[in-house]
Parts: structure tokens; sequence; C-alpha cells
């Protein structure tokens, strides 16, 4: 054994720590090497020394302040109240947690599987209650029995269809566009795609405008431009000769039904609208066939006309002609009648113009307070309403961050105890 | 005695203070001397010897009784002696002459001279305060393993578990530490000659 393998293991030979083999070695170079002796001793000695150092004295003060940081600890320990939740109710809080995003999760799928919503909003002034969007699978239907009474005559079994939308507008024809192509496409169904459908369209609108008689004057316009007409119109006045509000029913080309009411609507503040649509294509066609088969009776009355011989024959032959004749009439009549109502649709206006403000003594802002109160409280009422339902879908919409903040949190806590647990010795 | 204790450890584990302090006792003076030499001074040995204690307080309902409560009790003292020599030395807060010794073995200071008269007889005490001084001027990786090896006497695994370092660290350490001991003595001989009378009796070099 060399002098530097030696001095190597002098301090595991010193605190004891070195094997009998080691040792009985170390013993053999000890034994030849005088230098390495020595320095074994000297370092021995000095451990000796180190170990024997003297106790040093605890200030009297020590005792005294760890027995006051001790009471403290103990303290607070006792009435801290994080520990008692961690300890007691953290993992039944969690395992709740967990339970009632799973139930969350797998409900989701329910809500979305059912999209039908109700809205209810109160307006400030004047409380409108709007149904917004009649569910699109009730439409379907009502066009499926149109196509089904497809072969009725009674022109009253042509399914009469009305699709209302309600709102407060501050301008504008979506909803008619909406409404409008809603209704088209319901109505297409179930008919020959080549057969041309025969759809009478009705529109109404309540305006509240600035200038009656402007509005009014506009609307005539809005009619000829769009090659109709002004079927009728009427006008009322206050108590003081006024003219508060009125009525005016036009006609335009049915193509240019929505045109002429995104013009008209923004003449005032839409009030509420209404769009409704009449199938009169089996009715239509039906008197068709029947034109053709009087057509049919015509031509061979008129040849046996011709054949006949006796002024007898004559007559009955002529009085039969002139049955069919006025019937191919009527029907041509009502073709055309109904050829010109689904060419032009209708629109009727209910015009109102703002209360003036008058000179003698006003209620203002009494004049409707019963109402207003009324509106008020609903709309509290609706306010609470909404505000809790918010509260829980707040809740859905924050619980399962809650959940993974809590995971992460006590993932996190274990990951320090564990760290703690290895700064400080188990044992 | 053995009896006792473990009766100690159950009540105190129950927050008895009275009895964890009585406890205690059998190791206070182990821990604070220590913690002395750790630090090098009063202050900061109540300190930590105080932050030990209180560890053991809070740590104590961990306690599994598997090992004797010694050892454990001066583990978590060397784990507190550590983190604040640690502490101290990040901060630069470490005193006058540190670095003597590097993990290279050189010397590279002297300490500072105790103005101690030549041919001195030196007390107890004077010697007690000559080694803390030479205690003081290791490198703090260094004094912290002396100090484990012999104040407290954990063994070499301990150590290598309490510093979060190798055994053939602790191992290395210690022997350059001894020996950076022997030196710094050796160099002042001539102002203690009692001590090197004890020292270095077999030590000097031809």
């Amino acid at each position: 054994m060399k002098c530097q393998e030696a001095k190597e293991l002098f301090p595991v030979f010193i605190d004891g720590f070195l094997s009998p083999e080691e040792t009985q070695e170390l013993q053999m170079h000890l034994g030849e090497c005088q230098e390495c002796r020595k320095d074994l001793e000297s370092l021995q000695e000095l451990s000796h020394i180190l170990q024997s150092m003297p106790d040093i004295p605890i200030p009297p003060e020590f005792k005294p302040a760890l027995h006051a940081r001790l009471v403290e600890i103990s303290f607070a320990s006792k009435t801290e109240v994080i520990p008692f939740w961690q300890r007691r109710l953290a993992k039944p809080l969690t395992i709740a947690a967990v339970f009632v995003f799973l139930i969350a999760a797998a409900s989701l799928g329910n809500i979305l599987g059912n999209t039908n919503h109700e809205t209810i909003s109160i307006d400030n002034t004047n409380s409108v209650m709007s149904n917004s969007a009649m569910p699109e699978s009730d439409m379907i239907a009502d066009s499926g029995v149109v196509s089904n009474s497809g072969a009725a005559v009674d022109p009253g079994l042509a399914e009469r269809k009305s699709i209302s939308s309600d709102t407060e507008m501050a301008g504008g024809g979506v909803a008619f566009d909406a409404a409008t192509t809603a209704s088209d496409e319901s109505m297409s169904a179930g008919y020959d795609q080549n057969v041309e459908r025969k759809v009478i369209r009705n529109a109404s609108l309540s305006l509240e405008v600035p200038e009656y008689q402007e509005a009014f004057d506009k609307i005539s316009n809005v009619a000829t431009q769009y090659q109709g007409y002004v079927v009728s119109g009427s006008s009322y006045t206050d108590e003081e000769g006024n003219i508060s509000g009125g009525y005016i029913s036009i006609r335009v080309a049915a193509n240019s039904l929505d045109t002429a009411l995104e013009n008209i609507s923004a003449l005032g503040k839409v009030q509420s609208s209404g769009f409704s649509g009449q199938d009169v294509t089996t009715q239509y066609y039906d008197n068709e066939a029947r034109l053709k088969q009087y057509r049919v009776q015509e031509q061979s009355l008129l040849k046996i006309m011709e054949k006949a011989k006796t002024v007898q024959d004559i007559l009955s032959v002529e009085t039969e002609l002139t049955r069919v004749r006025s019937e191919i009439e009527s029907l041509e009549g009502q073709m055309r009648y109904l050829t010109e109502l689904t060419d032009l649709a209708s629109i009727d206006v209910s015009l109102t113009t703002p209360a003036k403000d008058t000179q003698g003594v006003s209620l203002g802002d009494w004049s409707d307070l019963g109402s207003r109160i009324a509106a008020g409280f609903i709309s509290s009422i609706n306010w609470l309403i909404n505000g809790f339902a918010n509260l829980i879908i707040l809740g859905g919409y924050v619980l399962p961050i809650l959940v993974l903040i809590l995971v992460v949190v006590f993932g996190w806590k274990r990951i320090v105890a564990v760290r703690k647990n290895k700064k400080i010795p188990p044992q | 005695m053995a009896f006792d204790e473990y009766d100690l450890i159950c009540r105190s584990q129950k927050g008895d203070i009275d009895a964890f302090e009585q406890l205690i006792s059998a190791y206070q003076q182990k821990i604070y001397n220590t913690a002395y030499r750790m630090m090098g001074n009063y202050h900061d040995a109540s300190d930590v010897a105080q932050e030990a204690i209180i560890k053991v307080y809070k740590a104590l309902s961990g306690f599994r009784r598997e090992a004797s409560f010694g050892t454990w009790v001066y583990h978590i003292t060397a784990n507190t002696c550590r983190d604040e020599i640690r502490r101290q030395y990040r901060a630069h807060e470490s005193s006058l002459d540190e670095c003597i010794l590097t993990d290279s073995g050189e010397i590279t200071k002297e300490i500072a001279d105790c103005s101690h008269m030549p041919e001195q007889v030196l007390g107890e005490k004077e010697v007690e305060e000559y080694l803390q001084t030479l205690i003081n001027a290791l490198n703090p990786e260094y004094r912290m393993v002396m100090v484990l090896r012999e104040q407290l006497g954990l063994s070499y695994q301990e150590i290598a578990d309490s510093l979060d370092i190798s055994m053939g660290t602790v191992k290395s350490r210690i022997n350059r530490g001894r020996r950076a001991l022997r030196e710094k003595i050796l160099a002042d001989k001539e102002h203690y000659p009692d001590l090197m009378r004890l020292v270095v009796r077999g030590g000097e070099k031809a």
C-alpha cells in the first residue's frame, strides 16, 4: 500500500468506519511507514480535541424564548382554520367536485340537443313581449299538411300559414327576409319543383312615424314604385283635430315585397310586424284543370252545334254552351284574381305619431304610472330570475376551473409535503 | 429512560409543551453546541438552535419512532444549520476570513491573529476560542461537514444525506478539513505551545 492510498483511508479509520480487511492493510502500512503513522496520530489527536471541546453555555434567555415560541405555535395551530378543512374536507370536497363535473359534462349533451329558447325582455317605455324564432320543426310539419291536402278542390283547404315575428326593431327588414325565406322553403316541400307556386303574401307593419302625412305619401310612392297601388287608407284624429295616426293598405309586386318592406320600415320606428302567406297553388291548378275540361266541352258543343238540324237541338246546345262558357269565364276570372293576388303582395301599415305636447294640464309622467310600476316590477323580477339563472350558469362555468385549481393546489401541496419529508429525514 | 422518552414523545405529539420541553432538554445542549460551532457566534447560534427545536416540534407528529429520537433530532439540526449557513453565504453575510480552503485543498488566507501573547499558557477556554476561530475560518461547506462529524457525531452517510452530497465528498472534506486545521495550528505553534504539544505530537514533518 502506498502512502497516498493510506492517507485516503485516514478519516474513515479515525472515525471508526473502516472495514476489518482495510484496517489490517492500513496497519501493515503504518508499521512500515513512520511518516504516515505520525500524520495519522496528529490527525487523531486533532479529532479528539475537536470532539472534546467544552460545551457552549446556553444563554439564560434561550429557554424562555423557546417556550414563548412553542406556546405561540401551538396556539396558532389550534386556531388555524385551513388545516381543518384541508385535512377533513379536502378529499370529500374534491371527490364531490369531480362528480358534479362529470354529471355536468354528461348533461351537457342533453342541453345541446334541446335548443328551445325563449327570451323575455322588457323595454323601459313599453313592455313588448317578443317571441323570437318559432321552432322550425313546426313549420315543416305545417307544410307537410299542405302538400297532403293538395288534391282538394275547396279553396278553404289550402293551408293558411302564418309566421309572426313581433319584434321591437329599430328599423330594417331582417326579420321579414328571414320569415319570407323560411316560408318559401317550407312551401316548396312536397311540391313538384316544375309547378309554379302560387302564394298570396301579406305583410303587416306597425310604425311610429314623426309625420303622418309625409309617411302616408311615401308609402303610396313605394306602392307605385314597385308596380303596385294603394288599396285603402284611413286616418284618425285626436281631440284637437290633429291627425294622430292612420292605416294604409298597399299592394306591391310580390317579388319586391322584401325591398318594399325595408323601405317602409325605414320611415319610422317599427313597433310590430307580421307576415303571412297563403298558398293557393292547388286551387289555381285545380281551376286550370277544370277550365281545360270546360274548353274541351265547349269545343264538342260547337261541333254538335254545326251538326244540329232542328231548332230544338240548336236551342238546347246553345243553353248548354252558355252554361259552359259562363263557367269558363268564372274560372278564368278566379284564376286572374288568384294570379293578381299572388303577383301582388299586400302590405298593411298602421301608422302612429308620437303624442304631441299639449298646452293643457298634462299628467305627463304620471299618466301611465300604474303600467310603468308594473313594468318596473316585472323588470325587477325578471332581473332577479335572470340574475339567479346566470349565477347558476356562472357556477357551471367556474366549476371545471375550480376542480382544476383544486387538483393543482393539492398536487402542489403533496409535492411540497414530499419534499419536506425529504428534507427532514423520516426518523 | 427509554420508556420515559417514549411517553414524552407521545404527550408532545398531542401538543403538550411541557412534555416537549422535557423531551428536548436532553438534546438541547448538543443542538446548541452544533449551532454555535456552525454559526460562530451566540446570536446566530440561539436563532438556529431555536429554529431547529421548533422544526422538531412541528414535525413531531410525523415521527414514527423507527429510528432513535436523538438521530432524528440531530438530523433536523444539521439541516437547519445547513439552510442558515447557505442562506448567509448566498447573502454574503458570512464573516471575515472565509475561503481559506477550496476543493483544490489550497490554503489561501491567514486567519486573523488572535493577539495572544507568545508563550502564553492556555486555559481550556482559550483553547476552545482558538479552535472556534479556526473552524469559523473554514469554508462553510467544510465547516458543516466537520461540525456534523466532530460535534454531532453523525455517520458519513448521515452527513451525506443532510448536505445532499456524496459519501466520497464527505470523506474528502473531512480529510482536508482536518489537515487544514492541523496546518493552521502548526503555523501558529509558536503562539500556542501548550496546544501544539497536544496536537503536533507526531504531526511535524521532518
